[in-house]
């Protein structure tokens, strides 16, 4: 069914070259569990700056671009790596004030890329984040009356990505793709995304694919390039591949005095 | 002479206490102590809770005992359904959050709380200038005023934890911390820390509802940067010998319920011995 569609892989470079300074750039994958690492590693070598990076929360791949002084304005609702410790390199630059932090949670990231794939400037929310903090620290969160209910209401600003990166276990080269583990928010990020880079523990024919896989998560159209690269989300985890390595986030917590 | 245990044990067998069966339980991401006590729960009064696990984001009906790395696979594979978190933000939580039966209860972590059960998880100090910035609130702001009942845990029961008004309210409480009405309010109902019970209502606020064996209401008060009302105040009800021995030998035999107990750096030494193997070692004996 696909055996005529493109083939879309590249290489790291090749995608890398999508990017373009002061870009917004949504990671996918959460907490410890199928970050694009090593795709940050190249964005860090290749002196790229002043990127938004949008993420549901920031761990080692985060650490990556922040410590190589890639991003201007993170948005996010958590930065850490679980019960190994915080993100040390973020917590630095954000105290810093070299990285501009705006504190998201889960449904302003959800409702901010759902209005986004909307083409909507915001959606509403009638409870959630309602009479917080984060309504008084951010301007953009904005409180007004219906006119059509009369209820209050809190308007979430869309997040519209320029691209964003997803790394998974299996994909083909027409950029089918599966998750096989948490879809996180990245089914709703490519929604959401003009550029949607693909990073794979292994390419596979989408036979392959979809004998070990059933279906799969992400579909080709959904997907602008496929970069193949084991071991591209370790020291997180990408299963069934490999689960977190936690000697090693621990040695990197160690190395950094966090 | 009863069998000695540790205050994790205690705060797991409290918290189990709290979850009804037919429950909807949200489980954090690397908070053992609040996932084995739902194990427990869910083995002992609550067969037909159903959990979220966060790690895989799925909804489960079969049981999971605690892991590290291993975690992952084996919330998959016991998942009833895998969910998106916009499915997540967007659909489940805004649609039955708020709904009596079934309820759904978290168990969240705060760095601080005030009497009225407002929690803050983002900043320590003034937001722009903040003397310490925490990992974030993740979901809590979105669900707090919708939630039937919520309750929190602290495991180092401190004057800077329990404060007299929170930096940053992530979690909404009862009142503003001045014992104004919220108009959006969340429904905190309980406390449990490593040395009391605390209950949270809507008129008196937090009050003292049982200390800890060996634990008096003078340490507790001490330990509280906020006026707690004192109560008819009972003792902590102690875990069963059948509690203790689901969570040391099924639910939880490394020990991991016991990571929230310390602090990062001493911490981490821990986890290296657990991911080699070595169960987390126990605090000394509640006493009473």
């Amino acid at each position: 069914m696909f055996a005529d569609a493109a083939d879309k892989r590249v290489s790291m470079d090749e995608a890398l070259g999508v990017l373009d300074p002061g870009g917004i750039v949504g990671l996918g994958g959460m907490m410890l569990y199928r970050r694009p690492v090593a795709f940050c590693r190249a964005v860090k070598a290749s002196g790229l700056s002043e990127l938004t990076v949008v993420t549901f929360s920031a761990a080692v791949e985060t650490e990556l671009l922040v410590g190589g002084g890639t991003v201007d304005t993170l948005r996010t609702c958590y930065a850490g790596l679980e019960m190994f410790g915080p993100a040390p390199a973020v917590r630095a630059a954000v105290g810093s004030g070299e990285v501009r932090l705006v504190d998201e949670t889960e449904l302003t990231l959800a409702a901010g890329l759902q209005a986004a794939a909307l083409g909507l400037p915001w959606l509403p929310s009638a409870e959630g984040v309602l009479d917080t903090d984060y309504v008084r620290v951010r301007d953009d969160l904005v409180e007004f009356d219906d006119a059509i209910s009369g209820r209050r209401l809190l308007a979430l600003p869309a997040i519209e990505l320029d691209a964003c990166v997803l790394h998974v276990p299996f994909a083909d080269p027409a950029g089918n793709a599966v998750f096989s583990s948490s879809p996180t928010l990245d089914r709703e990020m490519a929604c959401a995304s003009d550029i949607v880079i693909v990073t794979a523990e292994e390419v596979v024919d989408t036979d392959t694919l979809l004998a070990r896989c059933g279906q799969v998560d992400l579909l080709g159209f959904q997907t602008t390039f496929v970069v193949e690269v084991a071991g591209g989300a370790h020291p997180t985890a990408c299963h069934p591949h490999y689960g977190y390595d936690g000697e090693a986030l621990c040695d990197y917590l160690e190395a950094t005095g966090a | 002479m009863p069998e000695a245990y540790g205050v994790d044990e205690l705060l797991c067998a409290v918290i189990s206490r709290q979850v009804d069966d037919g429950d909807v339980l949200l489980e954090g991401i690397g908070t053992f102590l609040p996932a084995a006590a739902y194990e427990l729960a869910r083995r002992c009064h609550a067969p037909n809770a159903i959990t979220f696990t966060p790690v895989g984001t799925v909804f489960r009906a079969r049981p999971l005992g605690t892991a590290l790395a291993g975690y992952e696979s084996a919330a998959l594979e016991a998942g009833l359904r895998q969910v998106s978190y916009g499915e997540m933000a967007l659909q489940y939580l805004p649609a039955y959050l708020g709904r009596q039966r079934p309820a759904w209860k978290e168990f969240a972590r705060p760095a601080q709380v005030d009497r009225w059960g407002n929690t803050n998880n983002v900043v320590i100090g003034d937001y722009a200038t903040p003397t310490f910035r925490l990992p974030g609130a993740v979901g809590i702001p979105d669900g707090t005023s919708l939630l039937r009942s919520i309750s929190l845990y602290v495991p180092r029961h401190t004057v800077r934890v329990l404060v007299p008004e929170v930096d940053f309210v992530s979690g909404l409480g009862w009142r503003r911390a001045d014992g104004e009405l919220r108009e959006k309010h969340g429904r905190p109902r309980l406390l449990v820390t490593d040395l009391a019970v605390i209950t949270f209502d809507s008129e008196r606020g937090a009050t003292l509802c049982s200390v800890h064996p060996g634990v008096t209401v003078d340490d507790v008060r001490a330990a509280t940067g906020f006026d707690l009302v004192i109560g008819q105040v009972g003792c902590t009800e102690p875990p069963t010998p059948e509690e203790l021995d689901l969570l040391r030998r099924e639910i939880d035999p490394l020990g991991l319920r016991r990571l929230e107990l310390y602090a990062a750096r001493p911490r981490r030494a821990l986890l290296r011995a657990a991911l080699r193997g070595d169960a987390v070692p126990k605090p000394k004996p509640v006493t009473p």
